[in-house]
């Protein structure tokens, strides 16, 4: 559906190198933390900012090629931008509808009602939540086959967040669609994605299906004691505590067996980042 | 295309405020005075510029950004500008002419058609050459920046015909007769001149739009 490969982009102090891939009928989540490059990489996807090198497919055709019509069938939220503050829903609805050949105005209507969307007031009147719920239900009423999804959920409270990801989950029932999505709650990604790219400093310094990640990996609480006769073999990232040491591994099974005096945790999707992040290679 | 024109619609929908304006100052112009020439000129030009203020909200939040995300081509979004404010000046000037003749009826005054005519053209050619500048320096450095742009691009041309004149002086080249016969050409051809003018003026500007929109990041 969607293949970046050794994706380059130049910024003052800061570089992009990015390579992923979503593939059909999947949900892959990006996460990192702000400026890492997440948006920067849905910028380049999406065609707004001229990329240095590397290529962009997108329904296996080079980016350059990607016209109006493919982009049909495209869903988009973007985490800095959205429709025209001085517009209401209801302008938007004729204008949507001539964009896409499937608008389902019904639906989006229905859904609009529902996340109590009003239809006659400006846009720029809206709350961050009731314009990112906008943008989420315009992506998701035209039969698009690829969402892009940045940030999605910012802004949301906890019960809509819930309900915005049922309606992604429902639109993954079909099949042919995949969605590449980035929120900075991982509780969002670690109950949707199918895999996590993790992304750092513009470079991605992980990836992995997120069964594996949550089933597999692991963190190991250490005291430096403990920490000298480890062994360090499956260890990915350690990081200095006040206690000693906590050290990131994929192979959690291997030191509850071998280690059954060390504490080691499942770890959450948000504890992986931070040691993967702060933590040092080993 | 035409998901593009009916958010401008939209957005035109919403400035009930610049509505309000220019039907007080065309009523209040044509009620008080018997010379409709300014009246007719400041519509046009209010209606022939009012796409610069498309682009200004198109652009504010970073919102050109999601709009090219969706299926729009920069390109679309450019050829729609221009024929935007086309679409929006013929009927501002409709609509004032009109109004013009009928308050002159009313109050049994003089229209004259050649006033009229030479007031439409100076105001189309007002709109064209604002259209032409500003069109795409919108595009290129969006509404904040382009205010600067705008009176540098106007310093430098203010400088550009002052020296221009003082070099004809220095050369002793008589631009004054080369102007007063431009004056004193026909109407047909003084007309058919300044099309061909605009029509050209319209194809560069154009040009540099659609160069500067595919250049721009968001």
């Amino acid at each position: 559906m969607l293949r970046l490969n050794k994706v380059m982009k130049s910024y003052n102090g800061f570089q992009l190198n990015c390579t992923l891939d979503v593939q059909e009928g999947c949900v892959t989540g990006l996460i990192g933390k702000n400026g890492a490059g997440k948006s920067t990489t849905f910028k380049a996807i999406l065609g707004l900012i001229s990329t240095d090198g590397g290529s962009i497919e997108i329904f296996g055709k080079p980016i350059s090629e990607i016209g109006v019509q493919d982009k049909e069938d495209i869903g988009v939220v973007m985490a800095d931008s959205g429709f025209s503050g001085f517009l209401t829903i209801q302008d938007l609805i004729p204008m949507l509808k001539n964009l896409y050949r499937n608008f389902q105005e019904e639906v989006f209507r229905r859904k609009c009602r529902e996340f109590q969307l009003p239809l006659n007031k400006k846009i720029k009147e809206f709350s961050t939540g009731m314009k990112r719920k906008l943008q989420v239900i315009a992506a998701l009423t035209h039969e698009a086959k690829l969402l892009i999804l940045d940030e999605p959920t910012a802004g949301l409270d906890v019960i809509a967040r819930d309900e915005l990801l049922d309606m992604l989950r429902t639109y993954m029932e079909q099949e042919g669609r995949a969605i590449l999505i980035s929120s900075h709650i991982s509780s969002d990604l670690e109950g949707l994605c199918d895999d996590i790219y993790m992304i750092d400093n513009g470079k991605i310094i992980l990836y992995e299906e997120t069964d594996v990640l949550l089933d597999v990996y692991g963190i190991l609480k250490v005291t430096k004691e403990q920490y000298e006769k480890l062994d360090l073999e499956h260890i990915l990232r350690c990081k200095k505590e006040e206690f000693g040491y906590s050290c990131l591994t994929d192979q959690r099974q291997f030191y509850q067996e071998n280690y059954p005096d060390i504490t080691v945790e499942k770890g959450t999707i948000d504890e992986l980042i931070m040691i993967m992040i702060r933590g040092e290679r080993k | 295309m035409k998901a593009l024109f009916i958010k401008d619609l939209g957005l035109m929908k919403g400035q009930k405020q610049f509505f309000a304006v220019v039907l007080i100052m065309m009523t209040v112009f044509l009620s008080a005075y018997t010379d409709y020439s300014f009246v007719i000129a400041y519509i046009t030009v209010m209606f022939g510029i009012m796409t610069l203020s498309t682009i200004s909200y198109d652009d504010q939040d970073n919102g050109l950004g999601y709009l090219f995300a969706l299926p729009v081509s920069r390109r679309d979004y450019v050829k729609e500008k221009y024929l935007f404010s086309f679409a929006t000046t013929i009927p501002g000037t409709i609509l004032v002419t009109v109004f013009a003749l009928v308050v002159s009826r009313i109050r049994k005054i003089d229209f004259c058609i050649e006033e009229w005519v030479m007031m439409v053209t100076i105001s189309l050619l007002i709109v064209v050459v604002t259209l032409v500048l500003m069109i795409p320096i919108h595009l290129k450095f969006g509404a904040e920046r382009s205010r600067l742009a705008l009176m540098i691009l106007f310093g430098g041309g203010t400088l550009t015909i002052y020296a221009a004149v003082k070099l004809c002086d220095a050369l002793g080249i008589d631009y004054i007769s080369a102007l007063d016969r431009l004056a004193d050409m026909s109407p047909a051809v003084t007309l058919t001149g300044l099309a061909l003018i605009c029509t050209v003026l319209l194809g560069i500007s154009y040009r540099c739009s659609i160069m500067f929109i595919e250049a721009r990041e968001f």
